[in-house]
C-alpha cells in the first residue's frame, strides 16, 4: 500500500468503514510510515476537537413559541402583499401621471427660431420649430447677373396658417443639416 | 397517534439535539434559535408525507442538514457579494491572536468548512452516524460519504494550520 492510497481511505479508516483486511493492510503501512502515522494522529486530534465542541442549553422554546412564530409569518405574508398591491397601485398612478406631462408637453407651442443662412451668394431666411424648417424669404444672385429678392409676407403667412392651407414652402432637416454644417448660421431672435 | 401528537412527541425527543446540530452550522446562537424553529414548523408540515416509512431520526436530521445548508449557500453568496464590494477581495486568513477567543476551536474549523463539508463532519462527528445514515441524509452512496469525508478532513487540517491550531496542541 501506498501513502497516497491509504490517505484516500484515512477517514473510512479513523471511522472504522473499512472492511478488516484493508483496515489490517492500512495498519500495517502506518505501523512502517512516520508520514501516515502522523497525518492520521493530526486528523484524530482534529476530530477529537470537534466531538468536544460543548453541547449549549437551547432556549427555552414551548409548542405555543412555534405557534406564534407559524402566525407571525402569515401576518408577515400579508404584510408583504399588502405593501406589494399598494407599490403597484403606486406605479400605475405614476405611469399615468407621466403620460399626463407627456401630453401637456406636446400641447405646448414650440418655440420658433429664425436663422439668415448664405449659401453659394444666395440667402435664406429659414425659421425652426422643434423639427419642423419653414423657409421665410431668400435671395438668389446668379453669378454677375443681379439678385431675385423673395420673402413671404408674415401676415399672410399667419394667415394661411390660421385656414389650414400647407402651402407653406418647407425645406427637410437634411438639407437645414446641410446647410448648418456648410456655412455658419446667424441666429436672428427667438419668438 | 394523531399528528399533534406524533409532532410534540418528535419535538421533545430531538430539540436539543437539532438546536445542537444547528448551532455546529451556524455558530451565532440567535440564529440557531431561528433556523431550529423554522426546521420544525417545516418537520411539522411534512408530518404527513412522512407516515413513518424512514427511521424518523434520519428524516429530521435530513430536513435539518438541507435547511442548514440552504441558508448557509444563501448567507454565503449575500455575504461574498458585500465582501466583493467592500473590499474588492476574497479576504485574508486570520492570523492567530484575531481569532474570537471565547470561542471553540472546533467551533472556529466547523465555521471555515464549506456548506457541505460542515454537514457531513457534524453528522459524522456530532451525531455518531454511520456511512449507511449519513449517505441517506446527504443523498450520497456509502462510498461518497467515506470520499467526501476525506476531502472534508482534508479541508478542516488545512484549516486548523491555517489557524495555528497544531502548533498549540
Amino acid at each position: 500500500m501506498k501513502c497516497e492510497d491509504l490517505e484516500n481511505m484515512l477517514s473510512p479508516l479513523i471511522d472504522g468503514e473499512l472492511d478488516e483486511a484493508l483496515g489490517k493492510e492500512c495498519l500495517l503501512h502506518i505501523e512502517s510510515c512516520e508520514k501516515c502515522r502522523s497525518l492520521l494522529e493530526e486528523h484524530q486530534k482534529l476530530d477529537a476537537l470537534i466531538r468536544e465542541i460543548p453541547v449549549q442549553a437551547p432556549p427555552s422554546m414551548n409548542l405555543l413559541n412555534l405557534v406564534s412564530v407559524k402566525k407571525k409569518t402569515i401576518t408577515r405574508l400579508a404584510f408583504t402583499g399588502a405593501l406589494a398591491s399598494l407599490l403597484c397601485i403606486l406605479c400605475v398612478l405614476l405611469s399615468v401621471r407621466s403620460l399626463q406631462e407627456r401630453h401637456e408637453k406636446r400641447t405646448e407651442p414650440e418655440k420658433s427660431i429664425s436663422y439668415y443662412v448664405s449659401l453659394d451668394d444666395s440667402s435664406y431666411k429659414i425659421s425652426v420649430t422643434g423639427e419642423e424648417v419653414k423657409l421665410l424669404s431668400f435671395e438668389l444672385s446668379e453669378h454677375g447677373k443681379g439678385s431675385i429678392n423673395m420673402s413671404f409676407d408674415e401676415t399672410e403667412h399667419d394667415k394661411k396658417e390660421k385656414n389650414n392651407e400647407k402651402n407653406d414652402t418647407f425645406i427637410d432637416s437634411d438639407d437645414c443639416a446641410l446647410l448648418r454644417h456648410r456655412l455658419p448660421c446667424r441666429r436672428e431672435k427667438e419668438a | 397517534m394523531s399528528r399533534d401528537e406524533q409532532f410534540v412527541t418528535l419535538f421533545r425527543e430531538q430539540y436539543d439535539r437539532i438546536y445542537n446540530l444547528v448551532l455546529r452550522m451556524h455558530p451565532d446562537r440567535g440564529r440557531a434559535q431561528d433556523i431550529t424553529q423554522d426546521i420544525f414548523l417545516k418537520i411539522y408540515r411534512s408530518l404527513e408525507s412522512f407516515e413513518g416509512r424512514a427511521n424518523p431520526g434520519t428524516w429530521i436530521y435530513s430536513i435539518a442538514m438541507n435547511h442548514c445548508i440552504d441558508q448557509l449557500r444563501k448567507e454565503r453568496s449575500a455575504f461574498e457579494t458585500l465582501k466583493k464590494i467592500l473590499l474588492g477581495q476574497s479576504g485574508e486568513p486570520r492570523k492567530t491572536e484575531d481569532r474570537i477567543i471565547d470561542r471553540h476551536l472546533g467551533t472556529e474549523i466547523l465555521a471555515k468548512l464549506s456548506p457541505v463539508n460542515r454537514a457531513l463532519l457534524v453528522l459524522k462527528l456530532y451525531l455518531d452516524l454511520d456511512y449507511h445514515e449519513i449517505g441517506s441524509i446527504m443523498g450520497l452512496t456509502k462510498a461518497s460519504v467515506g470520499v467526501q469525508l476525506t476531502r472534508a478532513r482534508r479541508e478542516a487540517r488545512k484549516i486548523a494550520e491555517r489557524l495555528g491550531i497544531y502548533d498549540e496542541m
